[in-house]
C-alpha cells in the first residue's frame, strides 16, 4: 500500500465510530489483508474473556 | 510530468537492459501481438505505483497467472530487475525515477538516486489520476462483469485500496467464527443453551428477547428481578446466587410424590372382593370336607386283601371327621380327622377300595380350586394396600408437615398398624397355602407330612380372622392420610420449580458466557458495520470524484461521438455498484447491456481520460495501450483526428502503443509536421526482450529498405525491393493526401491500381502534375513483376532495372520532403 492509499484508509478510519473499528483498521494497516483484522479481533475477544475470568476470581 | 525515456531490465517481457525513447509530444510504438508492448505499459505502471492492476485485479485465474511474474524468467539470477525513467517534472527539470524489484517482490524506489517512499515530489500525491490507459484495463471495462467493472472503476478512481480494505473486512467477518478461542466457543454454546431455556419460560422469555436485542444491562436487571422473586424476601442481589442455590436445595428436598401414598376409604367392607371372597374360600374347604367324607364312607368296607393290619383297622374303625357338635367323649371326635396324615392313609385305602376314587378326585379338584382362589385373593387384597413411605420419605413428610405433629403421628401410627396387619395377613396366607399344598400332596401322592403342621380348617380360620381386621386398619390409614394431606400438599414442590430455580442459578452463574458470546457477536456486527461504513465512504468518494469529473467524461465521450443520439449519459454511484447509464434518444437505459462494444470502448476511454486529465493532475502524459481495440472506423477516426489533437493542444504528451500498423502510420502522418512525433516499430519478441527495429516515418524507411535490397544477388531480396518500391509509390500518394487534407486514407484505397490512386493525388494541390508520370512509371514497373497470372514476365528484375526507379523515387521524396514534414 502506498502513501496515498494509506492516507485514504486513514481518512476512512477517522470517520468510523468507536474504538474497536479504529483498532481493527490499524491492524489492517499493519498487516494488509483479512489476517491482521482477524488476529486483532481474536486478541480483543481473548482479552475480554480473561477480564471476565479475573472478575470471577 | 512527461516521459523522456524508459529503461527496463529483467522486468516482465524485458530481459536485457533496454532504453526506449519517449522524447517527444507524440510517441508511437507499433508492433505485432507478443512483441512486448504490454510489458512497456506495465513497466511504467509498476514504476509509478509499485504494482500493476493486472496483478491485483481480475479474477483468481488471472491473479494466479500473473503471480510472481514481475521478474523476467531469463534475467540473471544475481541481478535485480529495475525500471528507470527519465522524466520532465512540472517545471521542465529532468529527473530520474527508478524502482528496483527485490526478491520478496517488494521494491525500492529512488528519485535522482535518493531513496523515497512515494513520488510526492513529482506531484503524484493522489492515485485518482492514473495517466495509464492500458490494454487490459480498457478490455476489462468493456467486457467485465458489473461487479468487476465497479472494482476497476473504483480502482481507476483511486479507491481500490478501499475496495481491498472492504474485501479484507468481509473475509475477516466470514472467517472470524472459525478462529474464535475455545473459551469463546464454549461461552457461545452455553449462552445458546441458556437463551433457549429462557425463551421456553414465560417469566424469562423477556430476558432472552432483551439479550437478543443486545440490551444486556436491561436483561440482567430483569433476570435479577425474577430471581429475587424466587428467593426469600429481603435477599440482597449480592447474595442472590447463594440464596438461589439454597432455595433450590430446599425445593429439591420438598419434592415428594405424596399422592402415591394415598388410600381410598372403605365405607362398605363387605362389598370388597377381598372380604366377600372369604366365603368362597370357606365354601371350597367345606366342599373338600364333604368329598373326603364321602370317600371315607365308601372305604368303610375294607376288603381282606388289605395287607396292612393297621390300615385295615383304621378303615374298620371308621373315619369320622371332627365336628364341632360331636360328642366330646368320642375318641374320634376329639381328634382332627382331616389331617394330611389321615388323608394320606385314606389315599392308600383307595388303592384297595375303588369306590372311594371319584370322591377323592372331586376333593382334589376342590383343593386345587382353593389353592387358586387363595392366590387370587392375594391380588384382591391390594385394594386395601397403600404404597407405604420409606423411612426417608417419612422424614420428608415429617419435615413438610412440621406444623401438624399430631396428624403426622396418627398417620405414622396408622401406617405402622396397617403395615403390621398386612404382614400378618401375608403370613397367614402363606400358612394356609402351605396347608393346602401339604394336603394336596397327601391326597394325590400319599405323602405323609411330618407332624406339627397346621390343618386346613385352622389355617383358613386364622387367615379369615386376619383379613377381617384389614378394612378397619385401612380406613384408619386413609383417615389419617386425609387429615395430614393439606399440611403436606401445601409444602410440596415440583421438579418444575426445582428446574426453574436451577435455570435462574445457572443464568446468573453463566452471565459471563452470555456477555462473552454477545461480545463475539458484537465483534461480527462491528465488522459488518465497518463494511457498511466503508461502502458508504466509497460511495461518497465516488460521488465527490464523479461529481467533478462527470462533465469531463461527457466531454471526452462527445468528442468521440459528436451529436450521437445514443450514448453515454452518466455514472450512478452506489455502495456496491457503479452503474453506467446511457441515453437512447430521450430514454435513459443501462449502458453495459445496451451499448455497442465500440460505444463502451468510448465510455471507458472517456472515464479514464477524465481522471487522467483533471486540472490538478501532475501528469502531462497520457499513455495508451491499444486504445481503439473495440472501436468501429468512425470512432477510430475521431480518436486519431480529434482526441489526440485535443490532448496535444492541451500540452499533454501522448504515448501510444498499438498492434495496428496502419493506425500507427495514420497517426504519425497526421501529426508528423504538427508535433514532435516519432513512430517506433517493434519486431517479434526475442529472448533478450522486445526489439525496436527502426523509427521515423514509414515513407522514409521504405526507401531505406529498397536501397538495402535492390543490389542483392539473391532474387528474393530484389523481389522484396520491387515490392517495397511499389509500397513507396502508394504511401507517397496516401501520405501526401493526408498531409494535404488532414484526412487519413480510406481502407478502400489499399492495394489499389494506379488509376484509383491517381484520383487521390489529383486532389493534392501541392502536388506538381508533371511528377505524376514519374509515379505512374515506377508503379507500372513494379506491378508487372508482382503479378503471376502468366500475362506478365515472371523474371525478377535486375539491379540495373531497379536502380533508375529507386533513384527517381529518392529524388522525388527529396523534392517533397517539406510537404511530408520530414
Amino acid at each position: 500500500m502506498n502513501a496515498q492509499e494509506r492516507q485514504l484508509i486513514e481518512e476512512l478510519k477517522s470517520k468510523l465510530e468507536g474504538k474497536i473499528p479504529r483498532l481493527l483498521v490499524d491492524a489492517y494497516l499493519a498487516e494488509e489483508g483479512p489476517e491482521g483484522i482477524i488476529s486483532c479481533a481474536v486478541k480483543m475477544l481473548e482479552g475480554m474473556a480473561k477480564g471476565k475470568e479475573h472478575e470471577t476470581r | 510530468m512527461k516521459l523522456v525515456s524508459l529503461t527496463i531490465a529483467g522486468f516482465r517481457g524485458f530481459n536485457d537492459e533496454q532504453t526506449l525513447d519517449f522524447d517527444g509530444d507524440l510517441i508511437i510504438y507499433a508492433g505485432p501481438n507478443g512483441a512486448g508492448k504490454t510489458s512497456i505499459g506495465e513497466s511504467l505502471e509498476w514504476l509509478l505505483y509499485g504494482k500493476t492492476l493486472k496483478r491485483t485485479k481480475g479474477d483468481e485465474i488471472s491473479k494466479r497467472e500473473y503471480a510472481e511474474s514481475y521478474r523476467n524468467a531469463h534475467y540473471g539470477a544475481s541481478k535485480k530487475p529495475f525500471v528507470q525513467a527519465e522524466v520532465l517534472d512540472g517545471s521542465g527539470v529532468r529527473r530520474v525515477v527508478r524502482r528496483e524489484l527485490q526478491d520478496d517482490e517488494t521494491s525500492i524506489l529512488t528519485l535522482d538516486g535518493k531513496r523515497i517512499v512515494a513520488l510526492d515530489e513529482l506531484g503524484l500525491q493522489t492515485i485518482y489520476d492514473r495517466p495509464l490507459i492500458l490494454q487490459h484495463t480498457l478490455q476489462d471495462f468493456i467486457f467485465m462483469r458489473p461487479k468487476t467493472r465497479y472494482e476497476v472503476l473504483s480502482a481507476m478512481l483511486g479507491l481500490d485500496s478501499l475496495i481491498s480494505f472492504r474485501n479484507a473486512v468481509e473475509q475477516a467477518k466470514n472467517d472470524l467464527s472459525k478462529r474464535l478461542p475455545p473459551r469463546i466457543v464454549e461461552a457461545q454454546r452455553r449462552s445458546t443453551t441458556l437463551l433457549q431455556e429462557f425463551t421456553n419460560r414465560p417469566l424469562l422469555s423477556p430476558v432472552a428477547l432483551t439479550i437478543k436485542q443486545g440490551k444486556l444491562t436491561e436483561a440482567k436487571k430483569h433476570l435479577n428481578r425474577v430471581a429475587l422473586g424466587a428467593v426469600p424476601p429481603g435477599t440482597k442481589e449480592a447474595d442472590l446466587e447463594r440464596s438461589l442455590q439454597a432455595s433450590k436445595a430446599a425445593k429439591q428436598r420438598a419434592q415428594l410424590d405424596w399422592g402415591r401414598f394415598s388410600l381410598n376409604p372403605i365405607p362398605l367392607p363387605q362389598s370388597l372382593p377381598a372380604i366377600s371372597n372369604m366365603r368362597v374360600l370357606e365354601r371350597l374347604l367345606s366342599d373338600f370336607h364333604g368329598q373326603v367324607e364321602q370317600a371315607i364312607e365308601a372305604a368303610a368296607e375294607v376288603p381282606e386283601s388289605v395287607p396292612d393290619p393297621q390300615l385295615r383297622e383304621f378303615a374298620s374303625l371308621g373315619l369320622q371327621l371332627q365336628r364341632d357338635e360331636a360328642d366330646p367323649h368320642c375318641p374320634f371326635c376329639l381328634a382332627d380327622t382331616l389331617t394330611p396324615a389321615r388323608v394320606a392313609e385314606l389315599r392308600k385305602i383307595a388303592d384297595y377300595v375303588p369306590a372311594t376314587r371319584p370322591s377323592l378326585a372331586t376333593a382334589e379338584g376342590s383343593l386345587r380350586e382353593l389353592q387358586g382362589t387363595i392366590q387370587r385373593h392375594r391380588e384382591q387384597l391390594l385394594a386395601l394396600t397403600p404404597t407405604f413411605p420409606s423411612e426417608q420419605e417419612l422424614g420428608t413428610i415429617r419435615e413438610l408437615a412440621d406444623a401438624a405433629p399430631r396428624q403426622t403421628g396418627s398417620y405414622v401410627t396408622s401406617s405402622e398398624n396397617l403395615r403390621n396387619e398386612l404382614d400378618a395377613v401375608r403370613t397367614q396366607r402363606e400358612i394356609l397355602a402351605e396347608a393346602v399344598r401339604t394336603t394336596l400332596n397327601a391326597l394325590t401322592r400319599g405323602n405323609v407330612p411330618p407332624p406339627g403342621g397346621t390343618n386346613l380348617a385352622d389355617a383358613l380360620r386364622e387367615y379369615s380372622d386376619r383379613v377381617s381386621n384389614l378394612p378397619g386398619a385401612a380406613n384408619a390409614y386413609a383417615a389419617t392420610y386425609a387429615s395430614l394431606d393439606p399440611y403436606v400438599r401445601s409444602k410440596l414442590s415440583s421438579a418444575e420449580e426445582v428446574q426453574f430455580l436451577d435455570l435462574l442459578a445457572r443464568g446468573l452463574d453463566g452471565w459471563d458466557d452470555i456477555e462473552l458470546a454477545h461480545q463475539a457477536e458484537a465483534m461480527a456486527e462491528i465488522l459488518q458495520d465497518m463494511i457498511r461504513q466503508t461502502r458508504q465512504f466509497i460511495e461518497t468518494k465516488q460521488k465527490q470524484i464523479l461529481g467533478v469529473r462527470d462533465k469531463d467524461i461527457r466531454a471526452w465521450y462527445d468528442l468521440l461521438n459528436p451529436g450521437a443520439p445514443v450514448g453515454y449519459d452518466g455514472i450512478v454511484p452506489g455502495t456496491d455498484s457503479l452503474e453506467l447509464r446511457a441515453r437512447s434518444f430521450v430514454k435513459t437505459i443501462m449502458a453495459a447491456p445496451n451499448l455497442s462494444a465500440s460505444q463502451l470502448n468510448c465510455i471507458g476511454l472517456a472515464v479514464y481520460l477524465a481522471c487522467a486529465t483533471r486540472g490538478a493532475s501532475p501528469h502531462q502524459l497520457i499513455f495508451f495501450d491499444d486504445p481503439v481495440q473495440s472501436m468501429d472506423d468512425e470512432h477510430v477516426e475521431a480518436f486519431k483526428k480529434d482526441l489526440i489533437k485535443n490532448l496535444l493542444d492541451r500540452g499533454f504528451q501522448v504515448v501510444l502503443l498499438t498492434h495496428m500498423d496502419n493506425f500507427a502510420d495514420d497517426i504519425e502522418k497526421l501529426y508528423r509536421g504538427k508535433a514532435r512525433t516519432t513512430l517506433f516499430k517493434l519486431e517479434e519478441y526475442a529472448l533478450v526482450g522486445p526489439t525496436v527495429t527502426w523509427k521515423g516515418p514509414e515513407i522514409g524507411n521504405i526507401l531505406q529498405r529498397v536501397r538495402k535490397n535492390k543490389d542483392a544477388i539473391a532474387e528474393g531480396f530484389r523481389k522484396q525491393a520491387v515490392q517495397e518500391l511499389r509500397q513507396f509509390v502508394e504511401r507517397f500518394v496516401k501520405d501526401l493526401y493526408t498531409a494535404e487534407t488532414g484526412n487519413s486514407v480510406s481502407k478502400r484505397f489499399e492495394d489499389k491500381n494506379w488509376n484509383e490512386l491517381k484520383t487521390l493525388i489529383r486532389q493534392c494541390k501541392s502536388f506538381d502534375a508533371k511528377d505524376e508520370p514519374r509515379l505512374e512509371d515506377t508503379h507500372g514497373f513494379t506491378s508487372k513483376f508482382l503479378h503471376t497470372d502468366g500475362s506478365m514476365p515472371s523474371k525478377i528484375p535486375s539491379s540495373a532495372q531497379i536502380n533508375p526507379h529507386y533513384a527517381d523515387m529518392d529524388a522525388l521524396l527529396g523534392e517533397y520532403k517539406g510537404k511530408f514534414g520530414l
